[in-house]
């Protein structure tokens, strides 16, 4: 716990040096991931060995196969442990959220999901970057609940094993 | 930019599509769902069960039952213990003291559920009991008796009509309707249902999607059995089911099931 304080506090005190390089990356990405395979974009800032930026996605099973849109919205942080010129990499933190319409007929038919990944990453390139990103964390689903009446939480694990392209400038 | 749009424009016209399968009711299989990397816990555990009973458009669970040599029914699939719990043999050879102190080998660790543990009747759904009758440990058949009184047990107050159960041995059809409970029979081809001297002791089949077309459904259904289908999980093998309209089916991914339901 103590660690991951001390990982999030590195990150958010990234910003205080104006001074340094700051690269901008902005890409696409396949992830997979046990509820879908989601693909999308991304943009990330790197400044020295920090990284941070959005990413949105749509599960491509539901969206593609099953006309139901998946939509996936997420905010990816990230340590630099090796920043080679063309070799990095690191750790990740990726908070993620994404809902789907499960059952039309129904007046609470959306399932809500929230979570937060801790993983880690590897990257190969300069301008054009290659990396394979993977994580794993709670996820909390929200759904209504018919017994209940009302909306319900169900926690469990996922993770995600993701591959992304990205142009570096 | 235009292409994007086209596929936008698809994509809405595809979801406004009028689906017609309000006759097919959607049971979760082993809770939610079986063997399947999207069902957020493990199959015939309680958080499971529970997961797939709170999920709206789904009319009920089917679970595995199994009995302990202490004589009490325990809700587990697979043959040995071994294959998902940090425990050892099997169901049938081990004791209630024992097999309390299970859980499924998954980062939840769910503990391994007994069938009176389940707050049955619901409230408008159904409850399936698909008998594991094979003792793998000692290589031989279980009792049928002592899983007869197991379960009677544990669903004491329960009104017999309201205790359904799946079985795939003929021999134990007819103790099974003695006890008043309703009866599926499964088999592996509609022909060895149609023709089964079993058949009228019994109020439906079950039966594996692949082996069955839409005109074995009817046949069954027109002899006014009903029919139970299982083992589809993508999108285009959920699909295949729906179109057949079987009574029930047993949905291992049970958003990907509604969805194509609604």
């Amino acid at each position: 716990m103590r660690t991951l304080l001390v990982f999030l506090l590195m990150i958010i005190l990234t910003p205080v040096s104006a001074q340094d390089t700051i690269v901008y990356s902005e890409g696409a990405q396949v992830s997979y991931h046990p509820y879908d395979i989601f693909i999308g974009g991304h943009l990330l800032i790197k400044k020295r060995r920090f990284e941070q930026g959005p990413l949105i996605e749509a599960g491509a099973i539901r969206t593609l196969f099953q006309a139901r849109i998946y939509p996936r919205i997420g905010y990816q942080v990230g340590y630099h442990i090796v920043d080679r010129s063309v070799f990095r990499a690191g750790l990740l933190a990726r908070p993620v959220l994404s809902l789907l319409h499960v059952n039309r007929d129904a007046k609470h038919g959306f399932s809500y999901f929230e979570e937060l990944f801790l993983g880690g990453f590897a990257e190969y390139g300069k301008t054009h970057r290659f990396r394979f990103s993977a994580g794993f964390g709670p996820c909390l689903e929200q759904k209504w609940s018919q017994p209940k009446s009302g909306f319900n939480s169900w926690l469990s694990w996922n993770y995600f094993g993701e591959l992304s392209w990205s142009h570096a400038f | 930019m235009r292409f994007s749009l086209l596929i936008v424009l698809a994509l809405l016209a595809f979801s406004c599509r009028k689906k017609k399968y309000e006759d097919v009711k959607i049971i979760g299989h082993a809770g939610s769902g079986l063997v399947v990397t999207n069902a957020p816990y493990h199959d015939n555990s309680l958080e499971s069960i529970t997961y797939a009973l709170e999920t709206e458009g789904v009319s009920g669970v089917e679970i595995d039952i199994q009995c302990s040599e202490s004589g009490t029914a325990w809700l587990f699939h697979d043959p040995q213990l071994g294959e998902a719990t940090n425990g050892s043999g099997c169901i049938n050879s081990s004791t209630d003291d024992y097999l309390s102190g299970l859980h499924y080998a998954t980062t939840q660790k769910e503990a391994l559920t007994r069938l009176k543990e389940l707050d049955f009747p619901f409230d408008n759904q159904e409850l399936f009991l698909d008998m594991r009758t094979y003792n793998e440990c000692e290589a031989k058949n279980v009792d049928q008796q002592q899983t007869i009184t197991a379960i009677a047990n544990a669903l004491n107050g329960v009104p017999s009509s309201q205790i359904i159960v799946i079985t795939n041995r003929p021999e134990w059809i007819h103790n099974f309707y003695l006890m008043g409970w309703t009866v599926y029979f499964e088999v592996s081809e509609v022909g060895d249902y149609l023709t089964s001297s079993y058949k009228q002791e019994t109020v439906g089949t079950c039966m594996r999607n692949s082996a069955v077309s839409a005109e074995d459904v009817q046949s069954v259904q027109s002899e006014g059995k009903k029919m139970m289908l299982f083992d589809a999980r993508s999108p285009k093998g959920i699909r295949s089911v729906l179109k057949k309209h079987p009574d029930y089916f047993l949905a291992d991914d049970i958003k990907a099931t509604l969805i194509e339901k609604y």
